[in-house]
């Protein structure tokens, strides 16, 4: 039985193909369309997962969406009632939208996949529940799900048991952690459903001293974690921007930085401040969860879940003994979660399948990208053996070099996790800014993730447990690794084992034999702007336009010096908009 | 050419028309709507400081047949 989940036209659109319960495929829009959050109808996602499958669009046996739209559309208008006349900006950009997209989405998926079936059509955060319970690895656990908004809830919480989720309470929009995180990402100079990650990474440079303001003004939080914002503050309900003057005079006379404007401590204090309070919501609802429902783990999703900070705590300072989140845990997730909740619960599937590893978007054999470089004429170094490749490139890390490593299939969910990767040596001091400036083009004050053989895990850094999709943060026990140890000795930290990825621990491995030191900087292999890249000609065209050293595709190495880099390759990222 | 500029005219008439359009819309039916919905509903802006949670019961999931509805 195959069936595909879609989720799109808000932000992050995704496909996923399950069989039988399985993932076959899963992968997001934007790395085929190369534009970065892709919204758009994921058609070329879609043809990708059926031709992984080695299926038509005929084979499929449901076509399931990861939200209600006439709810959505229902809480929109009701919103333009209540904020009335005060919305007529917002209400002009998104009623065409609506009007010739949105309320037909059932009819352009039919006509888009040339599907004359019925949709199945399920919650927004219904999908986010599912997207994390039903592939995790527990038979019962509480489940709780925050992010901007879905329909009208914008957070849920419950249990699922065996192949069922029952969620039983939500909080409502307006009121959305994900849309107070967005509106400070905003404050902050950064872009809305974008740049949340930035602020994450900006907070540890702050100290929280705006804290009890935001609580005191802009934020009502109960001891269950639920809470209510001061509406008076924000204008996302009717405007086109997420604050409003109350918001900005509150913090002073600062303004809303600019994107290109420095960031001075006040705006990197305000970010420490967000993050705080959002950490302690989130915590006290984990608390709460814990105590009402008795579960031992927890599942989490909805964008608020890639806080990877916010996650951190919940290991350490939550009751719950187990924390399971997946890689694509934003809307992307959804489609996921629609295509593994019509297979498991509504069709009343047993379990079947746990997420082990994120690798289910395309791949290309060495045939393919030896055929690329042929046509490419570029010199290249191929390697028949596995372990010569390892040492090969372990030597050329330890020499200081960065790499460009371009393995297998493509990760799902938004972070590079060893097979479209740069890499470089974690030991050196200097290799953040340079990474950072030369090879990303990206802010200087962005910290690099570790990734570390999982043996080792717990001897670099201070927790108790892998993290395979980089969704924890812990604090750093060793000093030998400066380029991944943020200011305030945290890391992102991401932990391999030889079973997940026999070829990124491998090299990892051989670093660790050569050096002694089982860490590297993991960055996503790309710069500013610019999905990650999906295809050996999109890695190639990111190698030759940055100053990456060496770039590994398969088993074949190629190095710069042993090519010509021209202006035209060096105007890559030019085609990128900076996000 | 011609074709083309048509196309682009036509696109052109077509934005102002719908932004038209739309502010006749909020501005006729949904402002007015709008004012009286708020003038018979009380919305709570409030911080609660007696209630005990913000936390709201939802509705359990539907039956079957409700999953084709886009409602």
């Amino acid at each position: 039985m195959y069936i595909l989940g879609l989720s799109c036209f808000y932000h992050d659109s995704a496909a996923v193909l399950l069989k039988d319960g399985q993932i076959i495929a899963a992968a997001q829009e934007e790395r085929f369309t190369r534009l970065k959050h892709d919204e758009s109808f994921p058609r070329q996602a879609v043809d990708y997962c059926l031709k992984q499958a080695g299926i038509t669009v005929k084979d499929l046996d449901y076509v399931g969406f990861y939200e209600k739209p006439f709810i959505k559309f229902e809480r929109l208008l009701k919103t333009y009632l209540v904020t009335a006349p005060r919305g007529l900006f917002s209400f002009l950009k998104a009623m065409p939208i609506w009007l010739k997209q949105k309320l037909w989405i059932k009819y352009l998926i039919q006509q888009e996949l040339g599907w004359d079936k019925d949709i199945v059509f399920i919650p927004h955060h219904l999908s986010h529940a599912a997207s994390v319970f039903l592939v995790s690895p527990f038979k019962s656990a509480a489940i709780l799900t925050l992010d901007g908004v879905g329909e009208w809830a914008t957070a849920t919480k419950g249990v699922g048991q065996d192949n069922q989720i029952t969620l039983t309470h939500q909080l409502n929009f307006p009121h959305s952690l994900g849309l107070l995180y967005s509106a400070f990402t905003y404050y902050c100079g950064f872009k809305v459903n974008s740049g949340e990650y930035k602020l994450m990474g900006l907070s540890p440079y702050g100290k929280p001293r705006y804290a009890k303001l935001i609580k005191d003004n802009l934020i009502d939080i109960k001891p269950d974690g639920s809470f209510k914002l001061n509406l008076k503050y924000f204008s996302y309900q009717y405007g086109l921007k997420m604050i409003n003057h109350h918001f900005v005079n509150l913090f002073g006379n600062h303004g809303v930085r600019q994107p290109k404007d420095t960031l001075s401590q006040h705006y990197e204090d305000v970010a420490k401040s967000i993050q705080v309070v959002t950490e302690e919501i989130v915590l006290k609802m984990a608390k709460d969860l814990h105590q009402t429902t008795n579960q031992k783990n927890l599942c989490f999703a909805g964008g608020v879940a890639l806080n990877c900070v916010a996650n951190g705590k919940i290991i350490r300072q939550s009751p719950f003994k187990n924390l399971f989140v997946q890689p694509a845990a934003g809307d992307a997730g959804g489609a996921l979660g629609v295509a593994s909740y019509i297979h498991y619960s509504v069709l009343n599937n047993q379990r079947s399948f746990v997420l082990k590893q994120p690798y289910f978007g395309p791949g290309f054999t060495d045939q393919d990208i030896k055929t690329f470089l042929k046509k490419k004429n570029v010199s290249y170094t191929k390697f028949d053996n596995q372990e010569d490749l390892f040492k090969a490139a372990a030597k050329r890390l330890a020499d200081q070099r960065v790499i460009g490593w371009f393995q297998g299939r493509m990760e799902w969910g938004p972070r590079a996790l060893g097979n479209r990767s740069i890499l470089a040596d974690a030991r050196n001091p200097e290799n953040q800014d340079r990474v950072n400036m030369k090879i990303k083009f990206r802010e200087d004050f962005r910290p690099f993730a570790p990734v570390v053989m999982e043996e080792h895990n717990q001897a670099y850094f201070d927790i108790d447990r892998p993290t395979p999709y980089m969704l924890l943060v812990a604090q750093v026990k060793k000093q030998t690794i400066p380029s991944v140890t943020h200011v305030d000795n945290s890391a992102r930290i991401q932990s391999v084992s030889r079973s997940q990825n026999p070829k990124y621990w491998g090299v990892i491995n051989q670093f660790y034999k050569q050096t002694g030191c089982p860490v590297l900087i993991n960055t996503s292999f790309n710069v500013r702007g610019e999905p990650i890249v999906c295809t050996p000609a999109e890695a190639y065209a990111c190698f030759m336009g940055t100053n990456m050293d060496d770039c590994i595709l398969g088993n074949y190495l190629i190095s710069k010096k042993d090519v010509t880099v021209t202006k035209k390759h060096r105007r890559h990222r030019q085609r990128f908009k900076p996000d | 050419m011609i074709g083309a500029q048509f196309k682009k005219l036509g696109l052109f008439i077509g934005k102002v028309q719908t932004t038209l359009l739309s502010a006749i819309l909020y501005y006729f039916l949904i402002t007015p709507i709008g004012l009286i919905f708020q003038l018979v509903t009380s919305i709570k802006k409030a911080f609660s400081v007696k209630q005990a949670t913000y936390w709201l019961p939802r509705e359990p999931e539907k039956d079957l047949k409700d999953i084709y509805q886009q409602f």
